[in-house]
């Protein structure tokens, strides 16, 4: 009898299906396992290296396109001649011109808009443990357009030349209120009804932004659509400092916070288990991304995709350690809104397209071919 | 690792889910709750692993409070193994593992070459070295199941709540996935579904019915038909298993009970 029982429980402890018998004698020794490890440690090295690399580039060549066309070499000596406060060089005044105070506070607010918002899209995606949640899921971006188009269409202005930037901020700060209040019961929030607080609350200020334009001047609807699609035109230098600080000191936090944001993703209570306090952690993100998008909105209109999708397509290939897709996430929205907002003032020339417009067009049908590439990802079969 | 609860009751929109509970856990036992679905096993649970706060009463570890604890205090003392896996999104089995030094980690601390050694022993030590780079979607349930313990051990912790661990599995994942529990000789609280597994494996059962616990004893003072008709409201035979002798127990509905347990009861 006992020899029976004894090998019932004798397997334990190593693996059960015989093909995986093999694939994990191939890497059983902890020396394979140590180098796989520091393999992946230095990729993330690597991957953020090459990353920066990439956003440096793009900030490069997309100063140089324009109606005028500006070398690389030249572009970089207009900067440096201002950063550092050379005497001017063999370039004309038009072209520095065009180079420090129209090209480069615009390209770097692009980059800055979509790194802003591809870090609140992965936030809010773990946040809420919903892949499909982006940054205006809190209602922000439908309660910045109500500032908006209170500004534009009904010229309230008595903050001007910021009142569009500060009513759009008002608005997107003062829906997440909303919302949040909504979502919260007995002291606590729950992702789900978050979610449904969010897209109720933006159908009311959809609603009212709707009312206001059907009662308005028609000229001035065009003006409201085009903000309401995002852009980047009429960038000025003014404008970059509290969009870059918010993201300085956001992703700072986020990061680390990556851990805290893993257990999260992991589950609710699998979370609290590991030691975090749930709920104090959703709030403090949750107010951190309200205040992140509003200050993003208020500067380019509400742009669309970036944050819903560039943490998605950064995590196909990173996988969903935050340590690595934040910042991934980040320099990539970087990187993607920079060369989106390029596509965007030239393609026809001298009209500007609004930017979602082009986000869409362009990002969504790149994110399906990678979809359909990455055939194990979301819940796909190998 | 000694946990002690006592007279705990929870209740949610005036419903009692948990009456005046008390037990205790042994250092170094294998404690089963047993009861039928909503007699109040999970929700126990999630009072010890501080997803819930009891209404009343008091519950400690080591004579410490379990309910006024830091919650990384606690994190680093109870480790838990629940049914709630991440799906949409990909995290590889190290990822996973790795968690579990969250509650041994401040904000500004990075991972240490002694994390890493703690999370490659805590997979070996469930069997799945060499899987740390594999992506836990793809894993089998057992596997899965091994990955979550090893996360548990990562945590370093010496008491661990285990919540139906033995759900969804083959009866060969089953088997393992209990054993292993055995073999790491931690102070353990397991819900369990499965008298027979509870039978094999648990050194004292609770019963639990109703929010409250109404029996509880060694396995073959506890896993008794008598008790076992009154809380599952199934018939039940109980008798020795001939290869461990421990109680092994079959169940019939009593409107369709076969003519032999008539003739078994008897006997």
């Amino acid at each position: 009898m006992r020899p029976l029982r004894d090998r019932v429980s004798e397997p334990t402890g190593l693996p059960s299906d015989q093909g995986e018998d093999l694939d994990s004698n191939v890497l059983a020794t902890p020396h394979a396992a140590e180098s796989l490890d520091e393999t992946r440690r230095m990729g993330l090295g690597v991957i953020l290296g090459a990353l920066g690399l990439l956003v440096l580039l793009s900030i490069t060549l997309a100063i140089t396109i324009g109606p005028v066309y500006i070398s690389p070499v030249k572009v970089w000596h207009i900067i440096a001649s201002h950063v550092l406060g050379l005497s001017p060089g063999d370039w004309t005044a038009g072209q520095d011109h065009i180079v420090w105070l129209i090209r480069l506070p615009r390209v770097l607010l692009a980059g800055i808009v979509g790194a802003g918002l591809a870090v609140v899209g992965a936030t809010m995606q773990a946040t809420v443990r919903n892949p499909l949640a982006d940054p205006y899921l809190l209602g922000t971006s439908s309660g910045a357009s109500v500032g908006a188009v209170l500004v534009i269409m009904l010229g309230i202005n008595f903050l001007a030349p910021y009142s569009l930037s500060i009513l759009a901020f008002a608005g997107a700060v003062g829906s997440f209120a909303i919302v949040f209040a909504m979502a919260q019961t007995g002291g606590r929030v729950s992702p789900t009804r978050l979610i449904l607080a969010g897209v109720a609350t933006a159908y009311v200020l959809s609603a009212i932004t709707s009312l206001i334009l059907f009662l308005g001047d028609e000229r001035a609807v065009r003006a409201v659509l085009f903000w309401m699609l995002g852009t980047l035109s009429g960038a000025e230098w003014s404008y970059l400092g509290l969009p870059a600080a918010a993201l300085l000191v956001g992703i700072s936090f986020l990061v680390l916070k990556y851990r805290a944001m893993n257990a999260l993703l992991a589950g609710e209570e699998t979370a609290i288990t590991l030691g975090v306090n749930t709920q104090s952690l959703r709030r403090q993100l949750l107010l951190l991304t309200a205040l992140l998008t509003g200050v993003m909105v208020a500067v380019s209109g509400a742009v669309g995709f970036v944050g819903l999708m560039m943490p998605h397509i950064v995590r196909l290939f990173s996988g969903a350690d935050h340590r690595l897709v934040l910042p991934a996430s980040a320099l990539a929205g970087a990187i993607f809104l920079i060369w989106v907002d390029v596509v965007a003032r030239t393609i026809v020339q001298p009209q500007e397209i609004p930017v979602s417009v082009i986000t869409a067009l362009v990002g969504a049908p790149f994110f399906l071919w990678l979809l359909r590439l990455r055939r194990q990802a979301f819940g796909g079969q190998l | 690792m000694h946990l002690q609860v006592d007279h705990v009751s929870w209740s949610v929109d005036g419903k009692p889910i948990l009456r005046d509970v008390s037990l205790a856990v042994e250092p170094g036992s294998i404690t089963g709750l047993i009861g039928p679905n909503g007699s109040g096993k999970s929700t126990l649970l999630r009072c010890i692993y501080r997803a819930l706060k009891p209404d009343s009463g008091a519950i400690t570890l080591d004579g410490d409070d379990l309910i006024r604890m830091d919650s990384r205090e606690t994190a680093r003392r109870v480790a838990v193994v629940l049914q709630e896996y991440p799906s949409d999104f990909q995290f590889t089995v190290a990822e996973i593992v790795s968690m579990g030094r969250n509650p041994h980690k401040g904000m500004f601390d990075r991972d240490t070459s002694a994390d890493r050694n703690i999370i490659r022993d805590a997979l070996a030590r469930v069997g799945l070295a060499g899987f740390s780079q594999r992506n836990f979607n793809t894993l089998s349930g057992g596997e899965k199941q091994r990955v979550i313990i090893a996360r548990a051990l990562a945590q370093q912790a010496s008491f661990l709540v285990l919540d139906e661990p033995t759900n969804h599995l083959d009866i060969r994942y089953q088997l393992e996935t209990m054993e292993l529990v055995r073999e790491l000789g931690l102070t353990t609280l397991a819900a369990l579904h499965d008298m027979n597994i509870a039978a094999d494996y648990c050194d004292l059962i609770h019963v639990m019915a109703g929010g409250r616990i109404v029996a509880s004893g060694r396995p073959p003072e506890v896993l008794q038909s008598g008790i076992i008709e009154e809380v599952f409201r199934v018939g039940a035979l109980v008798g020795p298993d001939p290869l461990t002798g421990k109680p092994r127990i079959s169940f019939y509905l009593k409107a369709h009970a076969p003519p032999e347990v008539a003739f078994a009861r008897s006997s």
